[in-house]
Order: C-alpha cells, then structure tokens, then sequence
C-alpha cells in the first residue's frame, strides 16, 4: 500500500467521523476506531517486513539471531500496547489506558526475564 | 645443574679453545641444561622450528628478525582480531540500531508510555552482550598473564643456572629473588588487585548507563586509575629493585672472575697462561648461550601473548570507534557504556603490555648484567 493510499483512507476517516460525530457520537468512535486497527496492521505488515529484512542482514553478518528476535519482539509488544492505550484513552477511558500500560510493562518484564537470568549467572559465576 | 658443572669442567680439560663455539659446545650446553620447559612452550609456539637449532642460531646471530614480515604479521594478526571482535560488537550493536531506528529520538517519539521499559529492556539486552564480550576479555587477560608467568619460570631459572655454573654466583643469587619477585609477587599484584579494579569498572559502568540520573563515570574513572596506579607502582619499584641489585652483583662477580683468571694465569706453572685463555673462551661460549637463551625467551614471550595484546587492542579501538559512530543517532545510555568499556579495554590492553614490559626488561637485565666485557678481561 503506497503513502497516498495510506494518507487518503485516513483523510475519508477523519471525514467520516467529523460528519458523523455529531448526529452519532458512538458510531464516529467505531469508525475510528476500525480505521486505527486497519492503519495499525499496515504498519504491522511492514513492520513484519523490516523485522525479517534485519534479521536476515544480521544473520549474513554473523550475529545470533536470538537476541535480535527478542529486540523485535519488544518493540512489536510496545507497539501493540500503546495503541491499545490511546485507543482506550481516545475513547474516554484513561484509567483502562493505565491498566493496559502496566499489563504491557509486565509483559516486557517477562520477556526480558531470560536475558536477566543470563545477566545474574554471568556475574554469578565470574565471582565465583 | 651437577651434569651442568661437569660439561663445563670438561671442556676445561679438553683443548676447548679450537672448539669454543662451534656448534658442539653450544649443542652440548643446550643439551645439558635444563631447558625441557622452554622446549615444551617452543614446540607449543613454534611448530615449525626446532628448538635447538633455533637457540644456536639466535646465540651464533645467524638467526635475524625480519621487521617488515614481523609488522606485516603483526597488522594481520589486529585486524583478523578486529574483524573477530566485530561479529560479536554487532551482536550488541542491533538491538540499539533497531531501537532508535524503530521508536525515534526521546522528543519526537512514537512510543510514550511504553519508552521507558523498552529502553530498559533494550539495554539490558545490549549490556548482556557487552558484559560477556568484556568477561571473556578479562578471561584472556588473567590466561595471558598466567602463560606470561609460567614462560617465564621456563627461562629464567636456566639462565640463573648457567650464569651460577660461569661463576657468576653473585648476580644470580640476587637475581633469584627477582625471578620470585616476578612470577608471584608481580604477577599476584596485577592478577589479584589490578585486573579485579577494572572488572570492577566494567561492572560500574554497566550499573552507571542505566539511569541518566545515577552516574558512576567517575567512579569508574577511579576505579581504572586505581588499576594504573597499582601497576606503574609495583613495575616502577621492582625494575628499580631488580636493576640496583644486578648491577652490584655484576661488579662482585666481575672481581671474582677476574682473580680466577689471574690465579690460572701466575700460579700454575707452563699451561696456566693457556688454561686461562681457554677459561676465557669456554665462558664466552657459555655466556652466548645464556644470551641466546635470553632472546629465546623474549621470542617465546613475545609469542604468548601477541594475539591476546593484538586482540584486545582491536577490541579497544573497536569499542572507541562504535561509540563514536552511534552517538548521533543512540541514546546516551549504550553510548556511555560503550565508551566505558573501551576504556577497561584499553586498560586491560595497558596490563598485558607491562606484565609483558616487566618480564621483557628482566631478561635484558640478566642478559646484559654478565657480558665477558664486564665480567673477566
């Protein structure tokens, strides 16, 4: 999908919901909303493509891919949840875009457990 | 050492001075002392040559050093070492990449809520990378300075031997210390104080980048200081210690030498004037190999630890440059731990070089404290 087709459907979006959030507030949210999830999986699309370009690059270059993934995994998650969060937000909810925020660090924390377990063993066995 | 003595006394007895060195009493001398050690690290070192006839050539300086092929060897040896350490710096280098190019510079960014424990999490990825990069430097470093230590036991003692068995009892009894002195007590001080003080900087400055408010830069600067200042002390001291008490033990053992040759000389009747002539020819051939030994050692040295030396310098200059290449578009966190350990290494780097110093000078020293210029004449 080019840049046009991108900023176009947007404009219509953005149209479509000033036109209609005056007669019906809840249905602007709904398109909105739709439209936000549409864009967003573009994104992932691409995303998902630059991932792959970038592993592949770093692969030829000799580096372990392990590491790489996780980076990808936690940026993709931070992604994710931060567009759950203003979506909540833009929807009058800001307490729910908390909540999403904190389940979203405590899933990063998880993900990076492994690397703090292999941190600690690392110092662990060069005092030993 | 009593097989030693007797080839010695041997070639007292028999018309030595047609011989003296030529290659049978080198090869006898070599064969006789005890040089097993030395043999063993060579052969480790350089497969390719035989031990004994490498010494000989080295003490009858045939054997020279070709300084164009040394350097060029040298400078494939950086940058394989380079391109060795550049695999593993990329490793750490990705994720910082990615991150900044994924989520944009902290004013201008796409993620807000979420920054903060994705730039946590980024660096921790890339400090775990960074730190068991560094460990297994440090690692290198402690085996360096061990094989450096041990190379050196090899040699020394022989040298002392030969210099004992020619008559030199006094350089070598002061020099015995020396050798003590610098395989444990030098060797303990950089491996138990030295090399902890810059793990410990390497650690802090892991700890430091990660909070912008918490900076330990200048502890770790200490730290590193502290490490320097430890080995210029202990180096500084001991060279002084080593060159003050060869020195005196040079001049004793040039008096002693030369009453032996002047007691040959006057009080024994017809073949004294022969015999000490040959005294002086026999300790001339001994003493050629004792330098040849020397050098050999400093060859061997040279040997242990050029790649781990070359090694870490790439690693060095390598961690220096990235640093300065990511600042525009990193954060400051990597940067600073980046930088921080460009600086351990080039410390570690500084560590190697002195232990290496250190060892090199002793063996000069014992090399250049009994020539037959100072000694008999």
């Amino acid at each position: 999908m080019s840049a046009f087709q991108v900023c176009g459907f947007a404009l219509a979006a953005v149209i479509l919901c000033t036109i209609t959030r005056e007669h019906s507030p809840s249905f602007a949210l709904l398109v909105s909303f739709s439209c936000g999830a549409i864009l967003f999986m573009l994104f992932a699309s691409e995303y998902l493509n630059i991932a792959g370009w970038f592993s592949s690059v770093m692969k030829s270059a000799g580096v372990k891919g392990e590491h790489i993934a996780l980076t990808l995994k936690v940026i993709g998650s931070a992604y994710i949840v931060e567009f759950a969060a203003e979506s909540c937000e833009e929807a009058g909810l800001p307490l729910l875009a908390s909540k999403v925020t904190l389940a979203g660090k405590a899933l990063l924390i998880s993900l990076s457990l492994p690397v703090i377990a292999s941190m600690i063993s690392l110092i662990t066995e060069k005092m030993a | 050492m009593k097989r030693f003595l007797a080839v010695i006394l041997l070639f007292l007895i028999l018309p030595a001075q047609a011989m003296a060195g030529s290659d049978e009493v080198l090869s006898a001398v070599i064969e006789n002392a005890e040089l097993d050690e030395a043999r063993k690290w060579s052969e480790e070192l350089m497969p390719d040559r035989d031990f004994g006839e490498t010494l000989i050539g080295i003490a009858k300086g045939e054997l020279t050093i070709d300084g164009n092929a040394l350097l060029s060897k040298i400078f494939e040896l950086l940058f394989s070492s380079i391109s060795g350490s550049a695999a593993a710096l990329l490793s750490a280098l990705a994720p910082i990449v990615l991150y900044s190019l994924l989520t944009g510079t902290e004013n201008s960014g796409r993620l807000t809520r979420m920054r903060t424990p994705v730039r946590l999490t980024i660096l921790f990825i890339t400090s775990l990378i960074l730190s068991s990069n560094i460990a297994g430097m440090l690692s290198l470093c402690y085996e360096t300075v061990g094989n450096l230590s041990s190379c050196m036991q090899s040699i020394f003692p022989v040298m002392l031997t030969i210099m004992s068995a020619v008559g030199s009892v006094n350089s070598s009894s002061l020099l015995k210390p020396a050798l003590v002195a610098a395989c444990g007590s030098m060797t303990a001080i950089i491996t138990h104080v030295s090399l902890p003080l810059v793990s410990g900087a390497a650690m802090l400055s892991v700890a430091g980048s990660v909070s912008p408010r918490f900076s330990l830069t200048r502890l770790c600067a200490l730290l590193r200081n502290a490490a320097a200042w430890t080995l210029g002390m202990a180096v500084t001291v001991f060279m002084g210690v080593t060159a003050i008490s060869g020195l005196t033990g040079a001049s004793l053992d040039g008096v002693m030498l030369r009453g032996a040759k002047y007691t040959i000389d006057q009080f024994v009747p017809v073949i004294g004037g022969m015999l000490s002539e040959t005294l002086e020819t026999i300790l001339g051939s001994v003493l050629l190999i004792k330098n040849g030994i020397g050098v050999m050692g400093i060859v061997l040295l040279l040997l242990v630890c050029i790649g781990p030396i070359l090694q870490t310098a790439g690693a060095a200059l390598l961690y220096t440059a990235s640093a300065a290449l990511l600042e525009p578009i990193a954060d400051e966190a990597p940067i600073k731990m980046l930088d921080g350990f460009g600086k351990v290494l080039s410390m570690l780097f500084l560590l190697e070089l002195g232990t290496l110093a250190m060892f090199i000078m002793l063996l000069a020293q014992v090399m250049a404290s009994m020539t037959l210029g100072a000694g008999v004449s």
